[in-house]
C-alpha cells in the first residue's frame, strides 16, 4: 500500500497542498492536522493537487468541508486540481464541483487564485 | 485432682514453667542454702536444670516474634552484658572474704536472688547468641547445637556430682588416707571431667564460627559491629575473671549449684569467644565492606526491578522507577528522560528544575552519538552546560528503544569521574530490562484503549442492527431484496422502510464517520424519518425538512448520503431522490448508472438543498431490476488497493438481468466478498433490489 503523504509548497500567497496515497478514515486525521497548521498560519488560499491520490473517502471530503468556510471567512478558497477521475467521481456524487473550484491543470489553478 | 494438675503443669506454657521452676528454686534455696546431703544436691541441680532448660526453650521464641535486626541484638546483648557485670559486682560486694557459710538469712536470700538474676541474664545472653548461631545458615547446624549443650549438661554434672564427693568425703589428703578406692575413682572422675571440659571448649570454639551473618550487613553496620563486638569481649572477659579468679564466688557458686555455675561460665566463654570472632571476622571484612555494599545493592536494584516490571504498568511511574534505579546504580546526582512521543509528559525529571530540558535535550542528542558515547562531559559545551547552570558535570546517555520509539535517561552527574566498567554494565542491564518493562507498559495502554474501542463497536453494532429493519414488507408487484454486512469497524450503513401517506418509502444512506459517532447518527436518522413522514406526504418537503435537521445536528465535516424513494405498488413505479448518493444502477435491455443532481443531508444551506433536488422516477417493466447500493460495494478493495468500482457492477447486473431480486442480491455479495477476499472488510455494505414481480 502507498503510503499517506502530505507534501506543503508556499507559491506566492498560494499553500500548495499535495496529497498523496489514500485518504480515508484512517488518514483524516493526519491531514486534519496540516491544515489546523495551515489555519494557525493564516495561511488561507489552498490550493489541493490529487494528482498522486487514488483514494478518496467520505471521512476525507468531510475535512475539505469543515476547514473551507473558515479560509472563504478570510478571503481565502480551497480549490482543487488534476483528480484522478475515480477520485473526481467521489466528489463529483456529492455536489462538490458546485461548491468548489475543479481544475485540470494546477497552473490554471494558481492563476486564478492570483487573478481573482 | 492431683493427677489433673500434673496434667494441666505440663501442657501449661514454657514461660509459666520456667516461672514455676525458678520459684521454687528460690523457695527451697532459702531454706536449704548449701548442698550438704545427695538429697539437697539432687533437688537443687533437678530444679536448676528444669529452670535453665524451660528458660531457654522459652526465651528464643519469643525473640523470633519480635521483629528484631541483628543491632537490636547486640544493643540488647551489651545492655544485659552491662547488667551481668553489675549484679556479679554486687554479689562479690556482698559477701565476706572468708566467711560466707555464716551469712545471715537476709544476705544468704538476697545472694540466691542475685544468682537466680546472673542465671537468668546468663540464659537470656545464650538465647541471643543461638539466634545469632542460626542465623542465615545455609543448612540447619541444630546438631552441633545440640552438642554443645550436652557437652556443658555433662560437665555440669560431672562437676556437682565430683563436688558432692569431695565434699561428703572431706579433704583430698583424708580420703587418699581412708578411702583409697574411692580417692582413684575421684582422680578419675577429675580426669574425665577436664577431658569434658576441653571437649566443650573446643565445641565452644567451633561453634563460635557461625558467624554467617556478617555477610549480609553494610558497612556502616559492620562498622557498628565492630565496636559492639568489642565492647561484648570486654564485659565477657570481665565476667569471666570474675567466675574464674575470685575465689569466694566459685567456692560459693559450688556450694551453690555446681551446675549452674557450670551453665553461667560456659555460657559467657561462649559469648566471650563468640564476641571475640565477631570482631577479627568483621575486622576482616571491612575493607572490602563497601565492595560488597555496592554489588549487593546493585543486585538488589536489579533483583527490585524484576519484580517491579511485573508490577507497575502505568508508564510514567515505570520511567520514575528507573530514574530512581539507575541513580542509585550509577551513584550520579540527577537524572532526567526525555520520551519525546509522549505527547502526555514529555520531560521526567529527579532532582533537577529546569524548564528548557527538552531543548537541552534535543541539543545533546544532536551533538551525541548515543550508541557509541559512554559520557559525555558536559564543559564541552558550554551552551548546554550553561543552560543546565553549570551544576553537573558529566552525563551518561542512556537509550531506551522500543517499538520504533526511543525514550532517553540523561544522568547527571556534578564532579566528573570517569565511570566504571561495572557501573556501565549494569546500568546496560538495568536498560535491557527496562526496555522490556516499557514495552510491557505500552502494550496494556494499547489493549485498554483497545477494549475501551472494542466495546463501543460492540455497543455500536448493537444500535446498527437493531436499526435495519428485520422483516421487509410485501409488495404485490415487486419482488425486494436487502442485504446489509456489517464492517468490523461500524461503518454508518442504514437502510429502513417507513410509511408515507399511503405508500411506503424507502431509505437507503450511508452516515460519513465510523463507530459509535455514525451509529448514533443513524438512530437520529431513525428517529428524524419516522417523525416526518407523518407529518409530511411530499417526500420533497420531507426531505428539506430532514437536510434542515442534519444542518444543525451533523458536525462541518459530517454528510449523509442517501438515496430517498416512494413505492408506488399500484402503478409499478419507483420516485427517489439522490441525496449525494451512489448512482443507482438500473437494469432492464442494458445495465447503467442513473444520474441525478443532489447534495448530502448536512452539507449545504436548505436554499442550494432544495434548488438541487431532483426526482427521478423509475417505471417498472417485466424485465426492469433497481439495484440500490451504498460505497462498501463499488469500493471495497483487493490486495492492491483496486477498487471493486462501478463498471464489476454494472457487468455483474447485465448477467443477472433475469435472476430474482434475492439471487441477484447474493451473487453480487459474493463476487464482493471473492473481489476483497484477502483484505478486511472496512465499511458497511448494504444492498437493495427492487424488480417487478413475475
Amino acid at each position: 500500500m502507498q503510503d499517506f503523504k502530505v507534501e506543503l509548497t508556499q507559491k506566492d500567497k498560494v499553500q500548495l497542498v499535495k496529497i498523496v496515497g489514500i485518504l480515508d478514515a484512517h488518514t483524516t486525521g493526519e491531514l486534519e492536522k496540516y491544515f489546523d497548521k495551515l489555519v494557525s498560519e493564516k495561511k488561507y488560499h489552498i490550493l489541493v493537487n490529487l494528482s498522486e491520490l487514488n483514494y478518496i473517502s467520505s471521512a476525507g471530503l468531510g475535512v475539505f468541508m469543515a476547514y473551507v468556510e473558515t479560509m472563504r471567512e478570510n478571503n481565502g478558497d480551497i480549490k482543487f486540481a488534476e483528480l484522478q477521475d475515480k477520485v473526481f467521481h467521489v466528489f463529483d456524487l456529492l455536489g462538490f464541483p458546485m461548491l468548489y473550484e475543479f481544475y485540470q491543470k494546477e497552473e490554471e489553478a494558481l492563476k486564478k487564485f492570483i487573478e481573482g | 485432682m492431683l493427677s489433673d494438675k500434673i496434667k494441666y503443669f505440663f501442657q501449661s506454657k514454657l514461660m509459666e514453667k520456667a516461672i514455676f521452676f525458678s520459684v521454687t528454686f528460690f523457695l527451697y534455696k532459702l531454706f536449704f542454702p548449701y548442698q550438704e546431703t545427695f538429697l539437697t544436691t539432687f533437688i537443687t541441680e533437678f530444679l536448676v536444670v528444669n529452670s535453665l532448660y524451660f528458660w531457654l526453650a522459652f526465651l528464643p521464641q519469643k525473640l523470633i516474634v519480635k521483629r528484631t535486626t541483628i543491632l537490636t541484638l547486640f544493643s540488647t546483648l551489651l545492655f544485659i552484658g552491662f547488667v551481668f557485670l553489675i549484679t556479679e559486682a554486687i554479689i562479690i560486694s556482698l559477701l565476706p572474704e572468708k566467711e560466707f557459710f555464716k551469712l545471715g538469712f537476709f544476705y544468704n536470700s538476697l545472694v540466691t536472688v542475685l544468682s537466680i538474676v546472673l542465671a537468668g541474664l546468663s540464659v537470656y545472653i545464650f538465647s541471643i547468641f543461638k539466634k545469632l548461631f542460626f542465623l542465615k545458615q545455609k543448612y540447619s547446624p541444630t546438631s552441633y547445637f545440640k552438642v554443645m549443650v550436652i557437652f556443658v549438661s555433662l560437665v555440669g554434672f560431672l562437676t556437682s556430682f565430683s563436688s558432692y564427693l569431695k565434699q561428703f568425703f572431706g579433704f583430698k589428703e583424708y580420703i587418699e588416707e581412708n578411702f583409697f578406692s574411692v580417692s582413684i575413682f575421684i582422680e578419675w572422675l577429675t580426669d574425665i571431667e577436664s577431658i569434658l571440659q576441653i571437649g566443650l571448649i573446643i565445641i565452644l570454639i567451633f561453634n563460635s564460627f557461625r558467624v554467617a551473618w556478617l555477610a549480609s550487613l553494610n558497612k556502616s553496620e559492620k562498622q557498628k559491629i565492630i565496636l559492639f563486638s568489642l565492647i561484648l569481649v570486654a564485659i565477657n572477659g570481665n565476667a569471666l575473671y570474675f567466675l574464674f579468679e575470685n575465689s569466694t564466688i566459685t567456692k560459693l557458686a559450688y556450694l551453690f549449684s555446681p551446675f549452674l555455675y557450670i551453665s553461667i561460665t560456659s555460657i559467657i566463654l561462649y559469648a566471650g569467644i563468640y564476641s571475640l570472632v565477631i570482631f577479627f571476622t568483621t575486622l576482616f571484612h571491612l575493607p572490602t565492606a563497601e565492595e560488597s555494599d555496592r554489588k549487593t545493592e546493585e543486585l538488589s536494584t536489579l533483583l527490585n526491578f524484576g519484580k517491579l516490571m511485573a508490577h507497575i504498568l502505568d508508564l510514567h511511574e515505570l520511567l520514575e522507577s528507573i530514574m530512581t534505579m539507575s541513580l542509585k546504580l550509577s551513584n550520579f546526582n540527577a537524572a532526567w528522560f526525555y520520551y519525546p512521543n509522549n505527547s502526555e509528559k514529555k520531560i521526567l525529571t529527579k532532582n533537577i528544575q529546569n524548564s528548557k530540558l527538552e531543548q537541552i535535550s534535543n541539543k545533546l542528542l544532536e551533538k551525541v552519538d548515543v550508541k557509541t558515547s559512554r559520557q559525555t562531559i558536559l564543559s564541552k559545551y558550554q551552551n548546554i552546560y550553561h543552560e543546565l547552570n553549570s551544576e553537573y558535570a558529566s552525563t551518561i546517555i542512556v537509550q531506551f528503544e522500543f517499538d520504533k520509539e526511543s525514550a532517553y535517561l540523561f544522568l547527571l552527574q556534578e564532579k566528573y569521574s570517569d565511570v566504571e566498567d561495572e557501573v556501565f554494565n549494569s546500568i546496560q542491564g538495568l536498560r535491557d530490562y527496562a526496555i522490556v518493562a516499557l514495552k510491557n507498559a505500552i502494550l496494556v495502554v494499547n489493549s485498554i484503549e483497545k477494549e475501551r474501542m472494542e466495546k463501543e463497536l460492540e455497543l455500536a453494532r448493537e444500535i446498527q442492527g437493531r436499526i435495519n429493519p428485520q422483516i421487509l414488507p410485501k409488495f404485490q408487484h415487486f419482488d425486494v431484496a436487502a442485504k446489509f454486512i456489517p464492517a468490523f469497524e461500524v461503518g454508518g450503513d442504514y437502510y429502513d422502510f417507513f410509511t408515507i401517506g399511503d405508500k411506503t418509502g424507502f431509505v437507503i444512506a450511508d452516515v460519513s464517520g465510523k463507530g459509535m459517532e455514525a451509529s448514533y447518527i443513524m438512530a437520529e436518522m431513525k428517529g428524524v424519518f419516522e417523525t416526518l413522514s407523518t407529518i409530511y406526504t411530499d417526500l420533497k418537503d420531507l426531505l428539506i425538512q430532514a437536510n434542515r435537521i442534519f444542518l444543525k445536528r451533523l458536525s462541518k465535516k459530517s454528510f449523509i448520503t442517501a438515496i430517498v424513494g416512494i413505492i408506488d405498488d399500484k402503478e409499478s413505479k419507483i420516485n427517489y431522490f439522490r441525496i449525494g448518493h451512489n448512482l443507482p444502477l438500473k437494469i432492464d435491455k442494458e445495465s447503467r448508472y442513473l444520474e441525478s443532481k443532489g447534495f448530502p443531508f448536512g452539507m449545504v444551506n436548505n436554499e442550494i438543498f432544495a434548488e438541487n433536488l431532483e426526482e427521478v422516477e423509475v417505471k417498472f417493466s417485466q424485465e426492469t431490476t433497481m439495484i440500490f447500493y451504498t460505497d462498501g460495494i463499488s469500493e471495497s478493495m483487493n490486495e492492491n488497493d483496486e477498487l471493486f468500482g462501478y463498471e464489476r457492477l454494472q457487468k455483474l447486473g447485465i448477467n443477472l438481468a433475469n435472476e430474482n431480486a434475492e439471487t441477484i442480491s447474493q451473487v453480487i455479495l459474493t463476487e464482493v466478498g471473492l473481489y476483497s477476499k484477502s483484505t478486511i472488510q472496512d465499511d458497511d455494505i448494504t444492498i437493495l433490489i427492487f424488480k417487478k414481480s413475475i
